[in-house]
């Protein structure tokens, strides 16, 4: 008798604990992939560390041999070592990153190949179709850069918005199935990669979720073929009415802002010997 | 029992009144001339027979189906780039009238086409502007054939801030900058402090109804 008082009072006590206790639920795993992963490349930096496009032996002078070979003039080599180049080891970040990670959403991925007698492997082709990308056509799609080193407590730099980052994750990769781009520094050094997946799961307790999520960018590889990847997690609450916050170790390491290219132009700030129709002749590529 | 003489009159008596039917439902079918934004939708601000619509007038300006006009937009390459040094290019906003008001409508349809766009964007945009007065305010944007979302999310989700609320005093030039203001600037639509909503609400897919990839079509965990 007394055992099934002591029964009865503990179930009595552990449901009034159940339903006193704020509502909490677990969301499934959730997986987004775009349909073509952006095919890694290099990033070519400014600074010289014997891996530039201006490089001896690079792809700018393998370019020039081609140009030499099929009657044109050169001067690739030349003018990508007037133009884009530092000898500031503070800017040794400046590199190529945003044009290769605009030809590796938008062109198809080159090979190594031989025309008219030059020889170019596979940094040399991707080096020559980054460099159409130099200007690339984009849209900005959410976040404000932050240009102050010192910077850590900005709005800027707190963007961009858990929310909107959630959110494009979601429309771009998942709905779309269409790769974009994130600077994933949250500082001043810009660092664009194209992003292709993720998966993120959830559980929300009241009116907040708190999230994790794993994001895949391409990786800028030498001698990469196909899609090298790495994986950034990030951790942040979203809330109803408001752009979320960032927790954890993402509260200074998050993306700064993101961007979609649409095109290329032919600006001043791209190698103006690079053509499109040259680089179709050498890859033998739409691009 | 009917003859087969009865049963071919009673047939072509039915047909008539279909035929009829169907023609009288035709002629008094209204609303936009053209609600398709598409560009395969240009000549069709015509009613049955033949008969053109009136042109919509805004300020100055007699909008009609086919009328195209550039907005040479510059952009600046500083924004993505690493050292961020100033790169200033126009790029060429080819906009093109698709669709005019009707009696029941009072959208504008436009397509908006890029220089140099590739991928998905080289279909372009497909914009409706709902005529407030002498005031075209932009209402949905469509990037290609996709679904069209409203005008603010689209400043977001697509990047793309087209001329939001234009009071047109004349036809555009050919080739203007007259609303580049408005193609560049944000500040009809704050993004930053616009809040995402992903239920569908203002048009957009919400993006949670998207299936889910299996977990093997991931890369692997590094």
């Amino acid at each position: 008798m007394r055992t099934r008082r002591l029964i009865m009072l503990a179930t009595i006590v552990l449901v009034s604990l159940a339903l006193a206790a704020p509502s909490s639920a677990s969301a499934a795993d959730e997986y987004g992939s775009t349909n073509k992963w952006p095919w890694s490349g290099y990033w070519w930096p400014m600074l010289e560390n014997g891996y530039n496009l201006y490089s001896n032996n690079g792809p700018m002078q393998k370019y020039d041999q081609y140009l030499t070979a099929t009657g044109q003039p050169a001067g690739a080599q030349s003018w990508e070592k007037t133009n884009h180049y530092t000898n500031d080891k503070a800017n040794s970040w400046w590199g190529h990153c945003h044009a290769w990670a605009s030809a590796a959403i938008l062109a198809p991925e080159p090979t190594a190949v031989t025309r008219n007698g030059v020889s170019f492997n596979v940094n040399d082709v991707k080096g020559i179709t980054t460099s159409l990308y130099y200007e690339p056509t984009y849209k900005w799609l959410s976040g404000n850069r932050v240009d102050d080193a010192n910077d850590k407590t900005s709005a800027a730099y707190k963007d961009i918005s858990p929310a909107w980052m959630d959110y494009l994750l979601r429309y771009y990769v998942r709905y779309y199935k269409y790769p974009f781009i994130m600077d994933v520094n949250a500082d001043s050094q810009v660092w664009n990669y194209p992003v292709f997946a993720y998966q993120r799961s959830s559980t929300t307790t009241g009116n907040v979720e708190t999230v994790n999520t794993t994001v895949w960018f391409s990786s800028p590889d030498w001698n990469a073929t196909g899609t090298k990847y790495f994986s950034k997690t990030y951790t942040y609450s979203l809330q109803a009415g408001t752009l979320g916050t960032w927790t954890g170790a993402s509260v200074s390491d998050h993306p700064d802002f993101a961007w979609i290219p649409t095109g290329k132009s032919a600006g001043a700030g791209t190698n103006p010997l690079i053509t499109e129709k040259n680089v179709e002749a050498i890859t033998g590529l739409d691009v | 029992m009917h003859s087969s003489r009865t049963r071919i009159i009673a047939g072509i008596a039915i047909f008539a009144v279909a035929l009829g039917a169907t023609l009288l439902v035709a002629s008094n079918r209204g609303g936009a001339a053209s609600k398709d934004s598409s560009p395969a939708a240009k000549g069709a601000g015509q009613r049955d027979g033949g008969t053109p619509i009136a042109p919509l007038s805004i300020g100055g300006w007699d909008v009609k189906i086919g009328d195209t006009w550039a907005v040479n937009v510059t952009q600046d390459a500083g924004g993505i780039t690493p050292d961020g040094a100033s790169k200033l290019v126009k790029i060429p906003y080819r906009f093109e009238v698709t669709g005019v008001p009707g009696p029941e409508s009072d959208i504008v349809s436009m397509h908006v086409a890029q220089d140099g766009a590739e991928g998905p964007f080289a279909n372009g945009w497909n914009l409706q502007y709902q005529v407030k007065g002498a005031t075209l305010v932009l209402s949905t944007v469509a990037m290609g054939e996709d679904k069209a979302l409203e005008a603010e999310l689209a400043a977001i989700v697509l990047g793309q801030d087209f001329p939001y609320e234009v009071a047109y005093t004349k036809r555009p030039a050919p080739t203007t900058t007259y609303a580049q203001d408005k193609l560049i600037a944000r500040s009809a639509l704050p993004p930053q402090q616009a809040l995402p909503k992903g239920d569908g609400s203002n048009g957009a897919v919400p993006p949670s109804g998207a299936p889910s990839v299996p977990p093997s079509d991931l890369p692997s965990q590094m």
